[in-house]
Order: C-alpha cells, then structure tokens, then sequence
C-alpha cells in the first residue's frame, strides 16, 4: 500500500545520495589504492539510499517523534558555542570559557535569579574555567591557547 | 622466584599503592569525554621511567583498566560514551538513568566491571601462549569482516530502523575517508585544508556525535536531566548482585568474548562489547526489553570492554603485538625498562610477567570498592547540580577535552559541526552509535579491505579471498545472522501464532 512519503526520510536519502555520488565522483581522482575503498562505500551506501528513499516515497516509515522543547533555546546554544570557539583564538582559553560557560548556563535557565544567584553563578563560571585550564595546562602538560591579544 | 612469591611481591605497599592511584586515576580521565585510557596512559608513563619494570606496569595497568571502566560513568548518566569501548553500555544504561535507575546501573556496571577483567587476567595468567595463536590467524580478510561484522551489530542493536542504521554505519566510513588514505597515501576530501589531512579524529566525532546532542537537549526543556528518586538506597549492591547472578551465563559468555575478541590487535573493546551486546539479546528471552533500560544489556557491554584489557595484553607480552593503542605505549615502556616482549619472555623475565599479572589481578579487584565510590559521587553529583550548572560544565569538557587532544582549535570547531550534524541526523532517526563505529572501524576495514583485494588479484582468486577462508566465513555468517535473525524470527512468530 502506498502511503505519504515522509520529508524528513526524503531529505536525508537524497542528501546522503548526492554526498556518495560527489565522493564517488571525486575518488576516480585518486590512486588505484586510495579509491578502492571509497569506491565500494559510496557504491554501498547509494545502494542503502535508494531503497530509503523507495521505501520513504512509499510511506514505509513511522514519522520520528518532533523534537520536544524549545528551538530558540537549542539555537542559542549553538550561537553561543560558536562565539565562544570563535573568541577563543583572540581572548585565549580562559577569557573567552568564562563569558561561554555563563552564555550556555543562561541558555538552560528557567527560573528567574536573584542578584546574589547571578553572582555565585558568575564566581563558579570562573573557579571552574579557572580550575580545568590549570589542571590541563600543568597536570597534563596541555599549552591552552593565550589569545592573540596577550601574545607580544 | 615461585609463582608464589611473585604474587607476594605484587602485593608490596608500594604495588598496591601504585594499583590504588592507577584505578583511581584511570577511573576519573575515563569518565570524562575528551580524555582517553590511550592519553591517560601515555601522560602518566614518564612517571615510571624510575621505578622497578614490575612496579611500573602495575601503576600502567591499572590506570588502563581503571580508563577503560571510568568510561561507563558518562555512558550511564550522561548518554555520552568516556572511551569507545562504552557505546554499547549507553543503549541501556542511560535508559535506567532516566527511569531514576541510575545508581543501579552504575553498580551493575561495576560488578561486571570487575568480572569481565578478572576472567582478561586470569585469561593472560593461565592461557596466554595458546591464545596468542589466535591472533596469528587473522589475516586483512578477516580484519575487514570484522568489522563488517561490528557496524551490522551496532545497526541492528541501534534503537530505530535498521536500514537508517546501515546508513548511519556508512557516513561515519564516508567521515572515516576524510584525510590522508591508509593505503596510498593520498590526501582525500580535504578541500586543501592542513586540519583535515590528519583525518578527524575519533574522540573528536565521538565527542561530538554523543555530547553535543544531548547539550542542545538538555537545554531545551526545564525538566530535569534524570528522574529523581526520594528516597536514599545506598550503593544498591544486593540489588545489582542478585542481577549479575541471574545474569551469571551473560556475564560468563560476554566476559570470554572480550577475552578473545582483546587478542586482536586493533579491533578493540567496541567491537567486544557491541558482540557481546549481541549476543546476550539474541539469547535472552526478551529481547525486546533491549536499549530500553534492561540490566542485561549493561553486564554484557561492561564485562566485555574490562575483559578486552587481559586479552590485550597477550599478544603485546607473547608476540610483541599490541593489541590496542594503549597496549602499545605500554610496550614502548616496557622496552625503555628493558623488558623484552615475545615467546621467551616468560621464560626469561618470568618474574616480571607473574607480578604484573598478579598487579593486574589486584588492580582489578581493587576496581570493586573504588568504582563503587566514585559511582556513587559521580551519580549524586549530577543528579543534585542543576541544569544551569551542569549544562556549562559539559559544554566546558567537551571544548577542552576535544581541543586537548592536538592543541587545535580547528578540531573543536569539527566536534562543535559533527555534533549539529549528529542531533540533526538523530531527527530523522539516525543513532549517532553507528555512525561513530563507522568513523573507529573504517581504517580498520579499509586496510583490511585493499590489502585482501591486492593480495585476491595477485593470487588470481579475488572470491576466494573474501568469501573462501573459513574464519570470513564464520564472521560472515554472524554478520548475515544479525543482519537477518530478527525479521527471520519475527516471522516465524507470526506463523506459528497463526497456527
């Protein structure tokens, strides 16, 4: 029985299909031994896809659950990881952890704070960045990025 | 010096101190995402360049059994494997957090912790020389279908549809191609990029596969990370006992399976613990419980990847083989110390051998009271620090723990992208387990796969070196067994139920 194809299913059969023909494509470049194996995965792996996307198209799936809970919430998170790699090359590893430790602690808070909350938060964003980095840098031996600010 | 006096030695107060901080310490680096057993070991080597060689190679491995245990902490709370070994034990281990269960499950995962590596050392106390041989029977053929073998069990055991497993399987080979070929020496989908020549990292897809799904999870909704439970019950070790010994053939069966499976150098305790895993769902009678928090599943898992560390020791002490990366800075030791591995070192420095057996031994079962007093701290831990805490701490671990790994800054900017990849990939039904042991198998299977096919053409018999060696054929068969044995199964069901 033919039932309603799934977006979901379609998308990802069609875009894992095209990333083994752009693969498989490019691996005809390569030496004899290095396209070997790329060659038989995308060969495989376009197989998997095609029957995916038969079986999607034919409504063979059970839709995935929708994802629970707040989308605003998971795209800040992702911003706010993103400011903080992206700040850790110029602030080095210590100033930018502390800002990104709060920045992901404020994206999962629910409860309204007192100031005096919002200062023990900010105390243990410190101690606890300034902890990992010294147990790293000193008990394994980890040269923690100093930030191009603070390099001569 | 007797068997007898070199147990004896083993329990000298320097030794067992040396046992003590090594399970310690190993247990701690192994629960954290981002620090390996392979960094632990090789950060804490140095130290023992000027101690006696017996003493050294306790200290060693005990801090690499402690690792490859500390694992299962993360797995069980967290849903994010410490070291590879544990991607089985987070199907139901984190399952039985969420129902509120996770202080048993860590228990039972300390028991059959400290089961799976008694069974590895007593394997490489009283059987090492025979079981060596195992090892020499493996060709690249094998190697291949091996771990053709583990990315079908871990698409058939993943929760969700079994072809959206195969796929998950295949974008981590396709992620595993990304770098410099093993075989040829090509750069490949680099796009010219110095960061991508070394290819990407496992710990950094196995961190970002796992740890960053569950943080853009976590903070989406106010409800608590694991359910609570009002009242104090203690370390529950009746409770996991009785468990362990209604499961005793599990734990017996999968114990032997690391054992054996840790004799081949490379395939690892993921492999180990994924057969494993397998194999006591095929065996149970209810195999549908499985990945939905069934106690079973964590004895099989956890025994496994403990009994790989014995059975990874034998061939690096009797061929010189290391078994695991690891195994193979505790190799490089050895030699700084002196000690050379091979068929006569039991002959030669038996003395040495016996003591680091019976350290072993003692470190192992050390692993009991320390792994459940840490389990139990670790479990109070993150079920008391709120959201808002513990969601920083796991971001600040992965960051650091991934950029720990070669000082780049360039891999966690990879970790952060594999993780958006992995949650987008779980929406549509994807498990992040297959895909990771795509990423830790496909070296392994490309270079089993090219070497086998050069050897096929070379010898004018391509089919008969894949599919004409008794040992692929075996491993073949278990692979098509999993592949089919639950659509098989399912229907002789439904005909016997219509008789």
């Amino acid at each position: 029985m033919i039932g309603k194809a799934h977006t979901v299913d379609l998308v990802l059969g069609a875009t894992v299909l095209a990333l083994c023909i752009w693969m498989g494509v490019e691996a005809r470049d390569f030496s004899p031994f290095a396209s070997l194996f790329p060659t038989f995965i995308t060969v495989t792996c376009g197989g998997f896809t095609v029957v995916l996307l038969t079986l999607a198209a034919m409504g063979r799936f059970t839709p995935p659950p929708a994802a629970m809970g707040s989308t605003i919430r998971r795209v800040v998170l992702c911003v706010v990881l993103a400011g903080w790699l992206a700040l850790l090359p110029v602030a080095g590893f210590i100033l930018a952890s502390i800002p990104g430790f709060i920045g992901v602690g404020v994206a999962a808070k629910y409860d309204p704070w007192s100031p005096r909350q919002w200062l023990l938060f900010c105390l243990l964003a410190v101690a606890s960045v300034v902890a990992l980095s010294l147990f790293f840098a000193y008990a394994l031996q980890v040269p923690l990025e100093q930030g191009s600010l603070f390099r001569g | 010096m007797t068997i007898f006096e070199n147990f004896l030695h083993a329990l000298t107060p320097l030794n067992l101190l040396l046992a003590v901080g090594g399970v310690v310490a190993g247990t701690i680096v192994g629960a954290l995402p981002g620090l390996t057993a392979t960094m632990a070991v090789a950060v804490l080597t140095p130290l023992t360049f000027t101690m006696a060689p017996d003493s050294a190679m306790i200290g060693l491995g005990a801090i690499y059994t402690g690792a490859i245990y500390g694992g299962c902490y993360s797995a069980i709370l967290v849903n994010t494997p410490g070291t590879p070994s544990a991607i089985a034990t987070t199907f139901d281990g984190f399952p039985m957090a969420k129902r509120g269960d996770g202080d048993l499950a860590l228990t039972l995962a300390n028991l059959s912790s400290v089961f799976g590596g008694l069974v590895g050392a007593l394997g490489l106390l009283l059987l090492a020389p025979p079981l060596a041989q195992v090892a020499l029977a493996f060709g690249p053929v094998e190697y291949f279908w091996l771990a053709v073998l583990g990315l079908t069990l871990v698409a058939g055991l993943s929760h969700g549809s079994l072809l959206k497993g195969l796929i998950g399987c295949a974008i981590g080979l396709l992620i595993s191609m990304v770098g410099t070929a093993v075989v040829g020496g090509d750069p490949r989908y680099t796009f010219g990029s110095p960061l991508l020549l070394g290819g990407i990292n496992i710990v950094v897809a196995l961190i970002g596969l796992f740890c960053i799904p569950v943080l853009i999870d976590l903070v989406a909704s106010p409800s608590a990370h694991l359910r609570l439970s009002g009242e104090v019950r203690g370390y529950r070790l009746r409770e996991a006992a009785s468990l362990a010994w209604a499961g005793k053939s599990n734990l017996l069966r999968s114990s032997v399976i690391g054992t054996v499976i840790g004799i081949l150098p490379a395939a690892g305790g993921a492999i180990a613990s994924l057969i494993a895993y397998g194999e006591a769902r095929r065996a149970s009678g209810k195999p549908g419980d499985f990945g939905k928090g069934e106690p079973g599943g964590i004895i099989a898992s956890e025994s496994a990847n403990n009994a790989i560390v014995g059975g990874g020791f034998i061939p690096t002490l009797t061929l010189g083989i290391p078994g695991t990366p690891a195994d193979a800075i505790i190799l490089g030791a050895l030699l700084v110390h002196g000690v050379r591995t091979g068929p006569n070192l039991f002959s030669d420095q038996s003395s040495i051998v016996y003591t680091f057996m019976f350290g072993l031994l003692l470190a192992t079962l050390l692993m009991l009271p320390i792994g459940l007093v840490l389990g139990r701290y670790a479990y109070k831990s993150i079920i008391a620090v709120p959201k808002t805490v513990l969601a920083p701490a796991i971001a600040l671990m992965t960051v650091i723990g991934t950029y720990a790994l070669h000082n780049s800054i360039g891999e966690v900017w990879l970790m952060l992208g594999l993780g958006v990849l992995g949650w987008v990939l779980s929406r549509a039904d994807v498990p992040p387990a297959p895909i990771v042991l795509g990423v830790v198998l496909g070296p392994i299977a490309e270079q089993g796969f090219v070497q086998a096919w050069l050897i096929g053409q070379a010898t004018g018999d391509l089919p008969g070196m894949f599919f004409g060696r008794p040992i692929s054929l075996a491993i073949i068969a278990a692979a098509l067994l999993v592949l089919f044995y639950p659509a098989l199964a399912q229907r002789w069901r439904r005909r016997r139920s219509a008789q």
